[in-house]
């Protein structure tokens, strides 16, 4: 479900890099739909953290990502409507991608060739950490296309990574039965 | 929309739907080829086909 979403923001993130702000911003429904989605996303994620928590690192580490993805949602939100004028506003998207590969790295604790799903937590994690560069540039340099087009990218290999998780077929090889298990849920 | 249905012909087997009792709740919820197709028809119905209009509209302009 998330792949979906991660998917859908990083085609409409594409499309605004392509077009540009112009002529993105001239629907309201455009406008606030990126970071309104963000900011849903964020609430879904409360429901992951309590129904997906096997300890309390995996319940630390999605009640972390959830606030962040609540924080830049609404922020962004603001940012949208006018409300909140400041650029630094823009540095809550670099710090929820921060904090959620922090936290993609944090809970898993396995290495990367152990599963499939350790795999895509690592991918999934890095891909987040180094993502957090192209919004964090893009705060100071709306206008430049490497960011934005970086940024969308992003958003495509985590969609790519998340449904490759959905995968119940051996990836690594030798898959152990308990990590099998893991990838399948 | 052209990524889920080359998705799903290429490897039917992550269509779960397929073969319904070999798997539980969730791997029946959650077909990946068909949430990616979805997800084309979700951005061409509610965003690419008004954005085209605006880009025509702007250009035009």
């Amino acid at each position: 479900m998330f792949a979906t979403g991660f998917l859908v923001l990083a085609a409409c993130l594409l499309a605004q890099a392509i077009v540009g702000d112009e002529v993105w911003n001239q629907s309201a429904w455009r406008r606030y739909f990126f970071p309104g989605f963000g900011f849903v996303m964020g609430l879904a994620m409360w429901g992951v953290a309590v129904l997906a928590a096997g300890s309390t690192i995996h319940l630390l580490a999605h009640c972390a990502w959830a606030q962040v993805m609540m924080l830049a949602g609404g922020a962004h939100l603001g940012l949208a409507r006018g409300k909140l004028q400041h650029r630094f506003w823009r540095l809550t998207m670099p710090l929820a991608l921060g904090v959620s590969g922090l936290a993609f790295l944090a809970h898993e604790e396995h290495g990367w060739l152990y599963s499939r799903s350790a795999l895509v937590h690592h991918i999934c994690g890095w891909t987040l950490v180094v993502g957090a560069l192209f919004p964090l540039g893009g705060a100071f340099r709306p206008s430049s296309n490497f960011f934005r087009l970086g940024f969308a990218a992003t958003f495509v290999v985590l969609a790519i990574a998340l449904f490759a998780l959905r995968d119940s077929g051996p990836v690594l090889g030798n898959v152990p039965s308990t990590a099998r298990g893991a990838a399948s849920r | 929309m052209l990524a889920g249905v080359l998705w799903a012909i290429t490897q039917p087997d992550r269509l779960p739907l397929l073969d319904p009792d070999a798997h539980g709740f969730w791997s029946l919820a959650v077909e990946p080829p068909l949430l990616v197709l979805l997800a084309g028809i979700f951005f061409h119905r509610f965003i690419a086909s008004g954005l085209i209009h605006d880009l025509c509209g702007s250009e035009v302009g």
